[in-house]
């Protein structure tokens, strides 16, 4: 249950043996929209089953006289939500703060949709709360997204099973991972990171396109996921889960939390999973997925004094390893110096901390600071085919942030310092041994100004200035524009500048599960990142989003339009030589062009329905010609059905249309091994059904690929993963079958 | 972008024409009190009226109104009522039985404390 804002604050204590008889003295305030404590005058105040009212005087105070046996006072004021409070010593003197019955209010009284988009907020927020999460049931960060229409999820590569998100159809280095707000999967995490949060720890996911605040960091070009994890103040005690599929993979998931006192709660979430079947469904003598397993343990704890001290801090270990490639590959096989079996292995650990302070100032409710530390360390020792790499991450990050407002809560400005550190060692051992060793330190402030006006309005300027120990000073400019000139419509619209160093190699891992010879052709002759200067971006967007009610039933729309526009990209290059991956800096045109259209509508009672449709057009300018960037699909449908009957039933159906996406050129190896310039297109259904005994118990099986889409040709010659033209990058389409799996979700 | 332009086209003439979709049903809106306390209530009732011919209902917590949309031909408002106050909660017409009350949560016994809400 949300508190709805009743604070009752004991001021101090005072006996009052001098009023005969025993009479209750308080006081009725509100607080206005500048944060100040202002009293209520003429409120009512009574005792529960009485019905002789106090009124408050112009100080919001009153006397009421004690009746023997009654100890719940209601108070009742014009505009505002009537409350009740126990009065237990009814000798001190309280002060009732009462909420006015707010628009956030309003909204928990509705039923909860599963996917909200905020009105008011001025930047285009979908929120996927667990209602959401549950519709795919499977199981970590990356399989959450499968419902909804803004992120594309592909795989990598045809061995190590691990995927990768798109968002304005550019890839997912370009889009800003936090956790709580704080630094998630970035560096050299980017690429399998999103197998390390388990979504059952799952609270909710909040993805907006675009430009985010400046407040966060400079580093989001095509948009901003923010994972919120299970709070252990609204978490239940005991959350369970066990999941199983045909393919062979088993999870469990448990998140206990506790709550031992009124300002101290903590929560302990635990996860292990294993792979140990090895499956071979389409008979090209590889496995589909990677054998293995994952052991994911965090523990959080939140400390709140109630005086406005708020203390957030968890810890994360993570160890996951996983063995792929031809069927019968064994680890020790990859020690014969002659390999005969074509093997990989991703070996993660990662170490994670952080601690967020806040302070809210007595008497003003919008003044606040808070400071938001982060520790992370990564590591990965990998090996694919004869390839090898080596890469650890030491990473630091603070963020010092003060609110307030000015004059009044129409004028709101957040200012901070932030500073960002990186240290990464990475060995690769190609045809050619490369051993890159880069230390990062950027410091920098920040400015946000929010201009609001009514609830139509909104302008968010803001601004920030780092300051890079290898690249120097980095400016970045920030506007998002909200105007609703409906209560059911929004128009936004957002322009802005971010930048971030590219991690080659992890960013392209699919592409060392090939012969490939990697080139990197620095532009710029320092120790920077791997020879190249920071990749900068300009984001502009447009979008839309309007709620109606047809035929009693509520519906939205969405319609946005984003343009991002790269003025320093280090391009990876697949096309140049199918046995070459070459790097090398932007020299020309590089920019992505998205548009999305969705559409949520209840047709029936407890029957949702959401379709979107969304476009993309992605370009950079290579070494020979402006092609299209490979491995994206222009155009995508999408279909979601969702059925909840009244005995707690739910039955879903995701449907995606996948259009063509361009290939990697691979015309001048052997007809034989070459692929098409394009893919095929496919559909994708996967359906699931869920059944809820009380509140404490649902049990769900699905099907992941109904009718057994499966890309022919997965790996490029494949018999001969040692030859020339071995390559398991061309990955478009699912490499497993039909798979159905089933699970169970236990909440004490 | 053909494409995107019709689709935008067609979306669009979908929700302009939505009077014309509401005045084909042939349902009645009606509105009266319920008795009860919280969003725990208003969960309640409203899933009570998940009925077979009940288009729409909705209760405000505030002002205790109930409204319904429902389809006379195939409920009647009387078995409206009866399928609320068989949840607990009394309505203007139908008084909910003392056995089925008493089963309550303890905030949502709106005969003994009225509009109390607990957080």
């Amino acid at each position: 249950m949300r508190r709805f804002g009743i604070i009752v604050w004991v001021l101090f204590c005072c006996m009052n043996a001098w009023s005969q008889p025993a009479t209750l003295k308080g006081v009725v305030v509100e607080s206005n929209a500048k944060g100040e404590i202002e009293p209520i005058a003429g409120a009512l105040v009574y005792w529960l089953g009485q019905t002789k009212p106090a009124v408050t005087d112009s100080l919001g105070v009153f006397y009421i006289p004690i009746v023997p046996n009654k100890n719940s006072l209601v108070v009742q004021a014009m505009g505002f939500k009537t409350d009740t409070i126990l009065v237990n010593n009814k000798n001190t003197l309280r002060v009732m703060m009462i909420s006015k019955r707010n628009f956030e209010d309003a909204i928990v009284s509705y039923e909860r949709k599963s996917t909200e988009v905020s009105f008011i907020d001025p930047w285009k927020v979908t929120i996927m709360n667990e209602k959401e999460l549950f519709k795919a049931a499977c199981c970590n960060l990356s399989e959450s997204f499968e419902t909804n229409p803004s992120v594309d999820v592909a795989f990598n590569d045809a061995l190590t099973g691990s995927k990768q998100i798109q968002m304005l159809g550019l890839a997912g280095q370009y889009t800003q991972m936090s956790i709580e707000q704080l630094p998630g999967i970035r560096g050299i995490a980017t690429h399998y990171g999103l197998n390390y949060i388990p979504g059952t720890w799952i609270n909710a996911i909040q993805v907006s396109k675009g430009m985010g605040s400046v407040v966060n960091g400079f580093e989001s070009i095509s948009g901003q996921i923010n994972i919120e994890l299970h709070k252990p103040t609204t978490a239940e005690k005991i959350y369970f889960n066990a999941y199983g599929s045909q393919g062979g993979r088993y999870e469990a998931n448990l998140v206990l939390a506790q709550q031992p006192t009124k300002r101290f709660s903590h929560a302990l979430f635990l996860h292990a999973s294993t792979y140990n079947l090895r499956m071979d469904q389409n008979k090209d003598g590889y496995l589909d997925n990677p054998i293995g397993e994952q052991v994911n343990a965090l523990y959080r704890l939140l400390y709140d004094t109630k005086t406005g001290f708020v203390l957030n801090a968890s810890l994360q270990y993570v160890k996951d390893k996983k063995l792929g490639g031809q069927t019968n590959f064994e680890e020790r096989f990859q020690r014969d110096s002659v390999k005969n079996v074509y093997g990989t292995m991703v070996d993660a650990e990662r170490l994670n901390a952080a601690l967020k302070l806040g302070y809210l100032f007595a008497g003003n409710k919008f003044r606040s600071i808070g400071l938001q530390l982060n520790a992370n360390q990564q590591t990965f020792h990998n090996f694919f085919g004869y390839n090898t790499y080596h890469g650890s991450q030491k990473s630091t990050y603070a963020n010092l942030i003060f609110q307030d407002i000015i004059g009044n809560s129409n004028h709101k400005y957040r200012v901070g310092l932030s500073n960002q550190t990186d240290h990464l060692t990475e060995h690769l051992l190609n045809q050619t041994h490369y051993h890159f060793n880069r230390n990062e330190i950027v410091s920098g402030a920040f400015a946000e100004y929010t201009y609001t006006y009514l609830t139509s309005f909104t302008a968010v300027l803001g601004s920030r200035i780092d300051y890079h120990n290898l690249f120097g000073w980095q400016y970045v400019p920030r506007l998002h524009l909200r105007y609703a000139p409906l209560a059911s419509t929004v128009i936004r619209a957002s322009a802005g500048k971010a930048w971030r160093t590219a991690n080659l190699i992890s960013e392209n891992m699919g592409s060392l599960i090939s012969n490939r010879t990697w080139i990197f052709r620095p532009a710029i002759n320092t120790a920077s990142a791997y020879g190249f200067a920071p990749e900068e971006a300009y984001n502009f967007g447009l979008n839309l989003s309007h709620e109606f009610k047809l035929n009693y039933r509520n519906g939205s729309i969405g319609l946005d339009y984003y343009y991002t526009l790269f003025t320093n990209q280090v391009v990876a290059d697949r096309d140049l030589n199918a046995q070459q991956m070459v790097f090398y800096a932007l020299n020309g045109q590089s920019d992505s062009r998205s548009f999305q259209v969705q559409l949520d509508y209840q047709p029936l009672r407890r029957f949702d329905l959401r379709f979107a449709y969304r476009w993309y057009d992605v370009i950079t300018q290579y070494e020979q010609a402006l092609r299209s960037v490979p491995m994206i699909a222009k155009h995508r449908w999408f279909l979601n059905l969702a059925y909840t009957t009244k005995t707690k039933w739910n039955f879903d159906i995701t449907s995606n249309w996948t259009g063509q996406k361009r290939l990697p050129i691979t015309s001048a190896n052997p007809t034989e091994l070459r692929l098409n310039d394009y893919s095929n297109t496919f559909w994708l259904w996967n359906a699931q059904v869920t059944k809820s005994f009380k509140k404490y118990l649902s049990v769900y099986v699905g099907v992941e690929n109904i009718f057994n889409f499966q890309q022919p040709n997965a790996i490029l010659d494949g018999p001969n993963p040692f030859g020339n033209y071995f390559d398991a990058s061309f990955i478009w389409g699912p490499i497993f079958g039909r798979m159905s799996y089933l699970g169970l979700r236990l909440k004490i | 972008m053909k494409n995107i332009v019709l689709i935008a086209w067609c979306l669009c003439g979908m929700f302009l024409n939505k009077e014309a979709f509401a005045q084909k049903s042939k349902t009645e809106k009606v509105t009266f009190k319920v008795s009860g306390n919280c969003t725990q209530c208003k969960e309640r009732i409203e899933l009570a009226c998940d009925q077979k011919g009940i288009k729409m209902a909705e209760w405000n917590i505030d002002t205790k109104v109930m409204t319904v949309v429902y389809n006379p031909a195939k409920v009647s408002l009387e078995k409206i009522h009866e399928y609320i106050a068989a949840v607990g909660h009394d309505t203007e017409l139908k008084k909910a039985e003392d056995k089925v009350y008493k089963e309550l949560p303890g905030c949502c016994l709106f005969r003994e404390n009225p509009n109390t809400h607990h957080d």
